[in-house]
């Protein structure tokens, strides 16, 4: 299944669940539920941290964070 | 009727809230563009038509369950106004950001089931206009909160409605408002009952409390172990909490895991669509911040303007200083000449001119090349710059021990270490925030910037290599460079030896680009300046003074002995031995004594010892009677420019300065990691000040 750190920058996907993250709790504050619809902006190299837009604001996480999202397609481009 | 109400500021990191309570209070707290910028709760009276309102900013927090020490403020807080009614305060003020309404909320409907007056303030509305995305009314009706305002703390928009409305709130004399908070449906009440029921048989608390509580408690343990309950409820409340997972079959404990941001996310969007709420900001729309960032962000370009920007900083505190300082070294030698001929001669005017004067003078110069670097410090974090720093640099501060989050108590060690010891409070990592605070005082702060400025002015030459780069510029540069390798490499050590104590991340936000506002860029300068001169008046002073009679006596038939025979002489030639190997003389012996208190403090030392012991009418120029001082028993200078370099490197590494150990003591609650700072930068200044004079002798330098 894709996680949120597999997008390619700019596409959007719809966030559909979540695998064993020691962050869980205040991702999901931020608003990362399942259903929102975030934008991966970029990635920073060496395996760094990556921004994303979630509902209408910016919020950067690491990579290790990232790749615990699994997402799902979204219908918008 | 009572006479004094508290009203407390909550709300998300960076919404704005310091800056509401400036407008309230009249103080200058910080503000700036970087969530985070508040770590403790700050308080005011003010009085809004004869009552008494105590006012309490608290730092901001995207949820009561927090991740750092300065959202734990916070969590503390509320969980003690839940725990005990007449802790309340008889309102709070929730601050939200209105271009980012719904996660502003989340918060917001954890503190809804206390049942205290809120009046919510719709902040940032110069930037977004509140009734192009929501029906304020209805909201309001929906929440059934106090009041809901339209609010832009940079424009002052709303200032006096919300004064009216903490009137108002004051006046009807309500202490209990009921506020229309989550509601778990019968099933989600069936699944936490036995949890509801352990919290109810032991304390008197409202049923929505407990409701909340007990979904809180439900999908968060070590939230659980935060609470306010006895050892033996806890344990009760995790062993329920745990009989209840286990019977809860593999597919639904995916969606158990979420349930409490699920349900308050869900409560929120539900009222928010009864309020009209419209989406205006779509993910897929590019922000202009985001168009600015393709550059400032880039992966390759952005690190490389980072370090051009700062290299181009460190110039500037040189280049642009020099008129100022000129300036003010010629009105300091003015004003000291003029007392000196208006005042009879005497032991007094003695002490005036070549104690107070000079020593006080001599540090007085250096405010121009601090309000430069304060300014430029200043203007990277307000327009929301750091945040991104943060984000760039975060895996090379990891390589490094450190945290992304470690940047900026970084950069604003460059002005001064002890603001920055203190913001290193939103680092959730345990183990990377005690490193970041050991290894910040190896960043030079401002307070070596005069010793720099003093050693670099009188023994570089001004010349220029390739016809570009300045001598002296690039030396300062190369102190600065000095020490903050340093303290990287030994962030990389201290980490091997230091085990994690939490599980650390980076989740943070990043804040649209926003220009400074000039009148708190102005009020955060003059504040700074303030604090320098107050140091220069109070602590320099005084040393000064003691200083002027250590150097002036013993007197012997009424007359001065050489100063090499005065009681600080005598101090100084005790260390002598000591400190000769890095190319020091007794003088620099009583600097370095002196400068224990606080670095600056060698400047007014030398410029002391020289007014003492020059026998003529006038002020001195420091840099010249260091450059004519001659070593008797050697005929050869006392200071050249290898000494003036170990000296730098010295002053690099030292650790010297008192107000620093008293912080790093109460930020780790131990003697044990100041004392470990003194021990290491000790060895360390004088390891690298002996390597650099040897070195030099050796390569042919005298």
């Amino acid at each position: 299944m894709k996680t949120l750190y597999s997008l390619n920058n700019n596409s959007i996907a719809k966030i559909s669940h979540f695998g064993d993250l020691k962050s869980m709790t205040r991702l999901l504050e931020m608003g990362m539920i399942s259903g929102a619809k975030v934008r991966l902006i970029k990635k920073t190299p060496f395996g760094g941290p990556v921004q994303v837009k979630i509902n209408d604001y910016y919020l950067i996480l690491r990579k290790e964070d990232a790749t615990k999202i699994y997402i799902v397609n979204s219908n918008e481009k | 009727m009572k006479n004094k109400f508290e009203f407390s500021i909550l709300g998300n990191p960076n919404s704005g809230k310091t800056a509401i309570f400036n407008l309230l209070t009249g103080l200058n707290q910080k503000v700036s563009n970087y969530p985070g910028i508040t770590v403790e709760k700050k308080s005011s009276n003010i009085r809004i038509n004869n009552k008494d309102i105590i006012l309490n900013d608290y730092p901001g927090s995207y949820s009561i369950k927090s991740q750092s020490i300065d959202e734990s403020v916070v969590r503390d807080a509320v969980l003690s106004w839940m725990s005990n009614i007449d802790s309340q305060p008889d309102g709070i003020i929730y601050v939200a950001d209105i271009t980012n309404l719904r996660r502003n909320l989340y918060f917001f409907s954890q503190l809804l089931p206390l049942d205290i007056p809120i009046i919510v303030l719709l902040n940032m509305s110069d930037i977004v206009d509140p009734n192009q995305v929501v029906d304020i009314e209805k909201l309001k009706k929906n929440f059934n909160v106090f009041d809901i305002i339209p609010f832009s703390a940079s424009k002052k928009y709303g200032l006096e409605n919300l004064k009216t409305t903490i009137e108002r709130l004051v006046e009807t004399n309500l202490t209990q408002s009921i506020n229309n908070s989550l509601k778990l449906s019968s099933s989600n009440k069936n699944l936490l009952k036995p949890l509801f029921d352990i919290i109810n048989n032991h304390l008197k608390l409202s049923k929505k409390i407990i409701e909340d509580l007990s979904l809180s408690i439900f999908s968060s343990e070590s939230f659980c172990n935060k609470l306010f309950f006895n050892d033996s409820v806890k344990t009760q409340l995790l062993n329920e909490r745990k009989r209840i997972l286990s019977v809860i079959d593999n597919d639904m404990l995916q969606s158990i895991r979420t349930l409490e941001s699920d349900l308050r996310y869900g409560f929120i969007d539900e009222v928010l669509y009864k309020s009209d709420y419209k989406n205006i900001k779509k993910v897929k729309l590019e922000s202009k911040s985001e168009k600015i960032d393709k550059v400032l962000t880039h992966s390759i370009l952005g690190p490389i303007l980072y370090v051009g920007l700062l290299y181009f900083i460190f110039q500037s505190i040189f280049t642009f200083a020099s008129v100022p300082m000129d300036f003010i070294d010629s009105l300091v030698t003015s004003f000291g000449n003029n007392v000196y001929r208006n005042l009879p001669s005497g032991m007094f005017r003695d002490l005036i001119v070549d104690g107070i004067i000079a020593g006080v003078g001599g540090v007085v110069i250096f405010l121009p090349q601090i309000i430069i670097l304060m300014f430029f410090m200043i203007l990277l974090e307000d327009t929301g710059y750091m945040t991104r720093v943060t984000f760039m640099m975060d895996k090379y501060m990891r390589m490094m021990g450190l945290h992304g989050k470690s940047i900026l108590p970084i950069m604003s060690g460059y002005a001064c270490a002890i603001p920055g010891i203190i913001s290193t409070r939103t680092i959730d990592s345990w183990k990377e925030r005690l490193v970041t605070i050991l290894i910040l005082p190896l960043i030079s702060c401002s307070a070596r910037l005069p010793v720099y400025v003093l050693m670099i002015g009188a023994f570089i030459p001004n010349v220029y290599i390739f016809n570009f780069f300045a001598l002296q510029g690039l030396v300062m540069v190369v102190m600065y460079f000095l020490g903050t390798v340093t303290a990287f490499i030994l962030a990389k050590v201290f980490s091997k030896f230091l085990s994690e104590r939490s599980n650390p991340t980076l989740i943070m936000e990043i804040p649209p680009y926003r220009l400074p506002i000039i009148k708190s860029v102005y009020k955060q300068l003059i504040n700074r300046s303030k604090l320098f001169l107050v140091n220069a008046g109070k602590i320099i002073m005084l040393i000064s003074i003691a200083l002027w009679f250590l150097v002036s006596f013993p007197k012997i038939d009424g007359e001065s002995v050489q100063i090499s025979d005065s009681y600080a002489g005598k101090m100084g030639h005790l260390i002598e031995p000591v400190i000769e190997p890095l190319g020091f003389d007794w003088k620099i012996g009583i600097g370095l004594i002196t400068s224990f208190a606080a670095r600056e403090v060698v400047v007014s030392t030398l410029s002391t010892i020289y007014n003492v012991e020059d026998d003529g009418d006038d002020m001195i120029n420091l840099k010249d009677a260091m450059k004519n001082d001659i070593n008797p028993k050697t005929g050869k200078n006392v200071f050249t420019p290898l000494v003036a370099v170990s000296i730098m490197v010295f002053f690099v590494y030292a650790a010297q300065c008192v107000a620093t150990f008293a912080i790093v003591r109460t930020e780790t609650n131990s003697w044990k990691w100041p004392m470990f700072m003194i021990g290491y930068m000790t060895a360390l200044a004088y390891l690298m000040s002996y390597f650099v004079y040897n070195f030099g002798l050796y390569l042919g330098f005298s």
